[in-house]
């Protein structure tokens, strides 16, 4: 139990219960992009090995893009309606 | 007792009860995405390091076909109301 971990951790609920009770949707996608943040750096502290810092980077590069997509979809129904 | 499976277990919990309880499609998307994390959380706890990688670089293409499939829903939606007079093969 490092005190590192613990604070990312404590971070990374924080976020969780946010995206749950937010109404906007727009905010939504902010506090999902610091939980991908948070749940990479969690991943490369909790594999001590090089084959977790290449995972924690796959999944730093993805989990971005796939936030990037919702993002790009609101705006273009708020652009078809 | 780790952080990160504890982390990733409630994750998955709050996904998985946010998609029954939400009625818009963009949220269940976005739990459904939540989901997602937790289980590639869980899966590096168990030092699966190999099907970790293959997940996440398999979930934004599932992120982007949901995506795609209600952009057309959208859509398809749209036309109908703007030629539903026009046209009676598109209206009921």
């Amino acid at each position: 139990m490092d005190i590192v971990e613990i604070i990312i951790g404590f971070i990374a609920l924080l976020m969780t219960v946010r995206i749950f009770l937010t109404r906007s949707r727009a905010r939504k996608l902010l506090y999902l992009c610091c939980l991908s943040f948070c749940i990479s750096a969690l991943i490369a502290l909790y594999v001590d090995s090089p084959m977790g810092g290449i995972v924690a980077i796959i999944y730093f590069i993805c989990s971005t893009l796939s936030s990037n997509a919702i993002a790009y979809t609101i705006e273009q129904t708020k652009h078809i309606e | 007792m780790e952080i990160l499976p504890l982390v990733s277990g409630i994750c998955c919990l709050l996904g998985g009860i946010g998609v029954i309880l939400h009625t818009n499609p963009i949220n269940k998307i976005i739990m459904f995405a939540l989901l997602e994390i937790g289980m590639i959380g869980l899966i590096v706890s168990s030092y699966y390091l190999d099907i970790a990688i293959i997940s996440s670089l398999c979930e934004p293409i599932c992120t982007i076909i949901l995506l795609l499939g209600y952009l057309k829903y959208v859509t398809t939606i749209k036309k109908k109301k703007k030629y539903g007079r026009n046209l009676p093969v598109l209206s009921k």
